[in-house]
């Protein structure tokens, strides 16, 4: 399964959520405007359960930035989950 | 091969383009009012299915046809679906294709979309998007058929 946190303003709480997530020290985040940000989807790591876990920019719209990921998802029959923190 | 005609709202335009591909309309000649408004989907998606690919069929050559809906940022969300497919199906032959069919809205098709589904006026909203559909569907046409010959 992948899970992806998702944010569009707040980077800082979809890192934080993501960093508690994988049980990693949160005050390794530092300052989160000093991060370069990809478009697709970054990946941080995998968790105890062997999820995939990402973070994203949801872009303009995160209703479909939540249908087109849940979309593909379904096309390639993989497992994936959002979490978003706009 | 999967192949995804992404537009606006995806209730317009890329369900119009799709049915094209499948056959559901016309390559021909001109598409009537009646087989606009029966295409599968069309005028249909509301606001909240915004961005979830509508399947249309398998064409001729098995390819997988969808239409979408992808609001305003089109080049962010197409851009970031090709790095995550890339990332999902590292193992997988590449057999995804978006194609952007927003150019061949004109401006009846955007007023009469955003009249029915926007403002829920589908009386008016409807007629107008057919209207502004039969106007451009020559370019609608030649999309599908440049994308059947170099696919």
């Amino acid at each position: 399964m992948r899970i992806i946190y998702t944010y569009k303003k707040n980077r800082y709480a979809a890192y934080k959520a993501a960093y508690l997530h994988l049980g990693i020290d949160i005050n390794l985040i530092g300052n989160t405007k000093d991060i370069k940000e990809d478009i697709k989807p970054y990946y941080l790591g995998l968790d105890k359960d062997l999820n995939e876990v990402y973070i994203s920019n949801s872009g303009r719209n995160t209703n479909i930035f939540n249908n087109i990921i849940l979309g593909l998802s379904n096309i390639y029959d993989e497992d994936i989950k959002t979490i978003n923190f706009n | 091969m999967k192949i995804i005609y992404s537009c606006f709202g995806g209730a317009h335009s890329s369900i119009v383009t799709s049915g094209i591909h499948m056959g559901y309309l016309p390559m021909n000649s001109s598409a009537t009012t009646e087989e606009i408004l029966t295409t599968p989907f069309y005028d249909k998606a509301p606001n909240i299915e915004v961005g979830k690919p509508l399947y249309m069929g398998k064409d001729k050559k098995n390819y997988s046809i969808y239409a979408m809906g992808m609001g305003h940022a089109r080049n962010y969300y197409t851009k970031m679906l090709y790095e995550f497919y890339n990332e999902i199906t590292y193992n997988h032959k590449k057999d995804i294709i978006f194609i952007n069919v927003t150019s061949l809205l004109n401006n009846y098709t955007r007023l009469g979309g955003f009249m029915s589904r926007r403002l829920n006026i589908v009386p008016l909203g409807r007629p107008l998007t057919v209207y502004g559909i039969k106007r451009n569907y020559n370019h609608f046409i030649e999309l599908v058929q440049n994308v059947k010959e170099t696919i």
